[in-house]
C-alpha cells in the first residue's frame, strides 16, 4: 500500500500529462461599443479542433500569437530569432486598429450575420511551421498587401464574446489598413482606433 | 509540438495530428466549408457572398477555397421545399465535405501532377530531340 503512491500507471501518467499543460491565455480586446474599455474575450474550441485535427499548425500559431499575444507554446522557441530583436510585443489581438460589424453574408439563420464582429489588425510579424530539428516556428514577415482579420460573436449585450475564427485576408487596395472592400463586405465601422 | 499537444488537448479537447492533412472540413461556427491544399500562411481572397478563394502567402496561387452559408441555405431554402428535420443537417454536410475533397484534390493536388508530368515530357522530346507532329496540341 506504501509503495502505491509512489507508482505512476500508465494511464495516470497519461492523465498527469495532460493536465500539466500551460493554458492559453484569453484575449484582450477593445469592446465594440464601449469605447476606452478592453474586453477578455474566449476562444472558442470548434475552430481550434478542426484546425488541429488537419495540422494546420500555422493556424494555431495565429492563434497563439497574433490573438492570444503570446509566443507559440513549441521547444526553444526564439532559436531562429536569436540574433534580432526577441521577443517582441506586436502580438495579440489588443494591437487591433479597427472593429467592423455583420459580414453580410449566408449565415446559418437570417439575420445571425449581423452579429459577428470582426477585429482587424495588422501585425508586423506571424510565425510561420518550419519543419526544424530545434524550434518548429519561425517569425516572418506578415504578408503582404493583407490584414490580420479575427471573427467574434458576441452575446446580445456585447458582455462576453467568443472567438470564432481567423485569416489573414487581402487588404484595400485604397485604404490598406482595412480588408478589401470593406465598404461593401460589412455593416458598419463600430471602432476605430483614434 | 508535445507542450502544444498537451494544452490542445487539456484546453480545447483537441488531438494535434501529427501531419497536414489535406481534406475539406466545415466549420458550424463561420457557417462555410473549407478545403486548403498546403501548410502554409494563406491569405482568404474574398470573391462575393459564397465563395473565397485561398491564396498562397505571396498572393501568387490559389491553393484552397472556401464555400460560404450551406446551413443559411439549408434552413432557409431546402428545409422548408424538402421537409428535413435540423438533424438531416449533418449527414448532409458530411456528403458535401467528401465531395469538395475530391473536388479539391482534383483541382489542386492532380493539377501539380499533371503540370510537372507535362513538364518532363516536353524536357524529354526536348532532350531526345523527338519531332512532335505539327498539329499536335500539348497544355502547358
Amino acid at each position: 500500500m506504501l509503495l502505491r503512491k509512489y507508482i505512476v500507471t500508465p494511464s495516470e501518467r497519461s492523465k498527469e500529462n495532460i493536465l500539466s499543460f500551460k493554458e492559453l491565455p484569453p484575449p484582450l480586446a477593445p469592446h465594440p461599443k464601449r469605447h476606452g474599455e478592453l474586453i477578455l474575450l474566449s476562444i472558442g474550441g470548434e475552430r481550434v479542433r478542426e484546425t488541429a485535427g488537419l495540422g494546420r499548425y500555422n493556424s494555431l500559431f495565429e492563434l497563439d500569437y497574433n490573438i492570444c499575444g503570446v509566443l507559440p507554446d513549441v521547444n526553444n522557441i526564439g532559436y531562429h530569432e536569436r540574433e534580432d530583436n526577441f521577443p517582441d510585443s506586436w502580438g495579440g489581438l489588443k494591437h487591433c486598429h479597427v472593429i467592423f460589424k455583420g459580414i453580410k453574408r449566408p449565415f446559418q439563420e437570417k439575420g445571425l450575420d449581423g452579429s459577428v464582429y470582426v477585429y482587424v489588425a495588422s501585425p508586423r510579424y506571424v510565425y510561420k511551421y518550419e519543419p526544424h530539428m530545434v524550434c518548429v516556428a519561425k517569425r516572418i514577415k506578415a504578408p503582404l498587401n493583407a490584414v490580420f482579420a479575427t471573427y467574434v460573436k458576441f452575446d446580445h449585450n456585447l458582455d462576453n464574446g467568443e472567438v470564432i475564427s481567423w485569416e489573414w485576408v487581402v487588404a484595400d487596395k485604397e485604404q490598406p489598413q482595412y480588408p478589401e472592400n470593406y465598404a461593401n463586405r460589412y455593416d458598419e465601422k463600430v471602432w476605430e482606433n483614434g | 509540438m508535445d507542450n502544444l499537444a498537451k494544452r490542445l488537448e487539456g484546453q480545447f479537447g483537441a488531438t494535434l495530428s501529427d501531419h497536414f492533412v489535406k481534406k475539406a472540413s466545415y466549420n458550424h461556427s463561420m457557417d462555410c466549408l473549407e478545403y486548403v491544399s498546403v501548410n502554409d500562411i494563406t491569405v482568404s481572397d474574398r470573391i462575393d457572398d459564397f465563395l473565397t478563394l485561398i491564396k498562397s502567402y505571396d498572393q501568387s496561387e490559389v491553393v484552397g477555397f472556401k464555400l460560404k452559408g450551406f446551413r443559411y441555405i439549408f434552413k432557409e431554402i431546402i428545409q422548408p421545399i424538402c421537409q428535413l428535420d435540423d438533424e438531416d443537417f449533418n449527414p448532409l454536410i458530411d456528403v458535401m465535405k467528401n465531395l469538395f475533397t475530391r473536388v479539391g484534390d482534383d483541382a489542386f493536388v492532380d493539377k501539380e501532377k499533371r503540370t510537372s508530368a507535362y513538364r518532363l515530357a516536353i524536357e524529354i522530346t526536348k532532350r531526345d530531340c523527338v519531332n512532335l507532329p505539327d498539329n499536335l496540341n500539348i497544355a502547358a
